[in-house]
C-alpha cells in the first residue's frame, strides 16, 4: 500500500492531497427552523405523544411494582456461591438427613434414586442399607401379584402420599410440592428457601392469618399451608454438629441445591478446565494467525504505470 | 438500592469498639448455655441486628403503626409494609453475619 501511495504522490495525484480552503464540510442541521410550520407541528406533536406514552409505560410499570408487596430474601454467602465453588459436601450430607427425617414425611423427591448419593454424600455400602429400609411394591410376580421387596440403589426415593389428592387430604388442602428443583423453581434460590425456613413470624397488626395457615413474610401472600417444619434440636445430626434451627436450614437448603443441580461441581470443574485450556489455546492461535497472516500483511503493491 | 449503601455504613455492630468486650462474653455464655438449652446463633445476630441504627428507626415505624392499629376499634389498616421494610433492613444484616457463625 505504501508503495502504491509513493507512486501516486510522486505522479500528478499530489493535487488531491492539496484541499482547497473553500471545502465545505457538512455541519448537521438540527433546528427546525427551516421546516414548514405543519412539519413542525406534527413532529413536536409526535415527541409529546412518545414522551407521555413511555412516562404512563413506567407508571404503570411502577404501579404494579408496588401492588404486590413481597419481602425479598437477603443474599446469604454461600459457600458454593463462587464461580469456582464446590458444594460443601458434608452439609450435602446432613442436608439429606434433615430430609429424610423431617421433610420426606409431607414431600417427595421422586426424580432422586438412592444411586444419585453414592459418591456425594455417602459410600456405595451406606446407600445401600439405606435404600433397603425403604419399602418398594414391585411385580407382578409370577401369579400376577404386586410384592414388597427392600429397596435397591436403582431405586427412587419413596413417595409420603400415593397421589397428590392423598396429600392435599393430609396438609389440610394445600399440596406440599415435590422438593427435587425446588431451589430452582423458586425465585431467589437457596436464599428463598432459606429465608422461608427460617423466616416464621407473628403477623403484625391488622392481619388475620386463617385457620390451618401460618404466617410467613417470605411467601407469596404470606399465609402458608406449612407450619414451621424446622426449630432447634429437631434431630441430632450424625457427626455431631449442633442442630439449632438455622444450622439444619442451611444443611437441607445445600442439599436442595445439590438435588436441582447434581452436576454443580462438575461443570464449575469443566468451566476451570475450559479457561485454562483456553489460556493456551487462544495465544497460541493468535501467534499462529500473526504468524500465517505476516507474509500477507507485509506485502507491498507497487503500481507501475505503462510507459 | 439507596439504603442498603446507608446500612454497610451503619449497621455493623461489631465496628463499635464499645460492644466488643461484651460480645465475646455474651458468646462464652452461648457456649455454656448449649448444654442445656441450645441458643441459635440466628436468634442472638437477629437481635443484634435489630438493635443497629438503621434497624432501630424502622422497628419505631413498625411499632408506631402497631399502636396506631391495635388503637382503633375498626380499621382496615394493616402494618405489612412497615413489617417487611424492617425485616428487610434486619435480615440483610443478618445475612452478613449468620453463615460465620454456623457449620
Ligand atoms: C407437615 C408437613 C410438612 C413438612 C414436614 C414439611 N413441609 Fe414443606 N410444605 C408443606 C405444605 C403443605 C406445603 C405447601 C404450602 C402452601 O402451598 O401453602 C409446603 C411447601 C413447601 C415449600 C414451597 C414453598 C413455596 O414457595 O411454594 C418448600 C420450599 C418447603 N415446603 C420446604 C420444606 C422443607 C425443606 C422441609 C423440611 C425441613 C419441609 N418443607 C417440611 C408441608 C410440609
Amino acid at each position: 500500500m505504501a508503495a502504491l501511495r509513493v507512486v501516486v504522490l510522486s505522479g500528478s495525484g499530489r493535487a488531491l492531497l492539496n484541499t482547497s480552503k473553500s471545502v465545505k464540510t457538512p455541519v448537521a442541521n438540527m433546528s427546525f427552523a427551516s421546516l414548514p410550520r405543519s412539519r413542525k407541528v406534527a413532529l413536536s406533536t409526535l415527541g409529546v405523544v412518545a414522551a407521555g406514552g413511555a412516562g404512563l409505560a413506567l407508571m404503570l410499570h411502577q404501579s404494579v411494582k408496588a401492588s404486590d408487596l413481597e419481602l425479598h430474601p437477603p443474599n446469604y454467602p454461600w459457600s458454593h456461591a463462587g464461580p469456582l465453588s464446590s458444594l460443601d459436601h458434608a452439609s450435602v450430607r446432613r442436608g439429606y438427613q434433615v430430609y429424610k427425617q423431617v421433610c420426606s414425611a409431607c414431600h417427595s423427591m421422586e426424580y432422586l434414586a438412592f444411586r444419585n448419593l453414592v459418591g456425594v454424600s455417602h459410600t456405595e455400602a451406606e446407600v445401600k442399607t439405606m435404600a433397603e429400609e425403604a419399602e418398594v411394591v414391585d411385580g407382578p410376580d409370577e401369579s400376577g401379584e404386586m410384592f414388597t421387596r427392600p429397596g435397591k440403589l436403582s431405586d427412587y426415593f419413596p413417595k409420603p402420599y400415593p397421589n397428590p389428592e392423598a396429600a392435599r387430604a393430609a396438609n389440610n388442602g394445600a399440596l406440599p410440592p415435590d422438593l427435587s428443583y425446588i431451589i430452582n423453581a423458586r425465585h431467589g434460590g437457596e436464599d428463598y428457601v432459606f429465608s422461608l425456613l427460617t423466616g416464621y413470624c407473628e403477623p403484625p397488626a391488622g392481619v388475620a392469618v386463617r385457620e390451618g395457615l401460618h404466617y410467613n413474610p417470605y411467601f407469596v401472600g404470606q399465609a402458608i399451608g406449612m407450619s414451621a417444619p424446622i426449630y432447634n434440636e429437631v434431630l441430632e445430626f450424625e457427626d455431631g454438629t449442633p442442630a439449632s434451627m438455622s444450622q439444619v436450614a442451611k444443611d437441607v437448603c445445600t442439599f436442595l441445591k445439590w438435588a436441582g443441580e447434581p452436576a454443580h461441581d462438575q461443570r464449575k470443574r469443566m468451566g476451570l478446565k475450559l479457561l485454562m485450556g483456553a489460556g493456551i489455546v487462544v495465544p497460541l492461535l493468535y501467534y499462529m494467525k500473526r504468524h500465517r497472516w505476516s507474509v500477507l500483511k507485509s506485502r507491498k503493491i507497487a503500481y507501475r504505470p505503462p510507459k | 438500592m439507596g439504603f442498603e449503601k446507608k446500612m454497610i455504613q451503619y449497621d455493623d455492630p461489631d465496628e463499635e469498639e464499645e460492644d466488643a468486650p461484651a460480645e465475646e462474653e455474651e458468646e462464652e455464655e452461648e457456649e455454656e448455655e448449649e448444654e442445656e438449652d441450645m441458643v441459635d446463633p440466628l436468634e442472638t445476630i437477629r437481635t443484634k441486628c435489630g438493635e443497629t441504627e438503621h434497624c432501630m428507626h424502622y422497628k419505631e415505624l413498625l411499632e408506631t403503626c402497631e399502636s396506631r392499629v391495635g388503637s382503633k376499634s375498626n380499621t382496615r389498616e394493616e402494618c405489612t409494609e412497615e413489617l417487611f421494610d424492617f425485616l428487610h433492613a434486619r435480615d440483610h444484616c443478618v445475612a452478613h453475619k449468620l453463615f460465620h457463625k454456623v457449620k
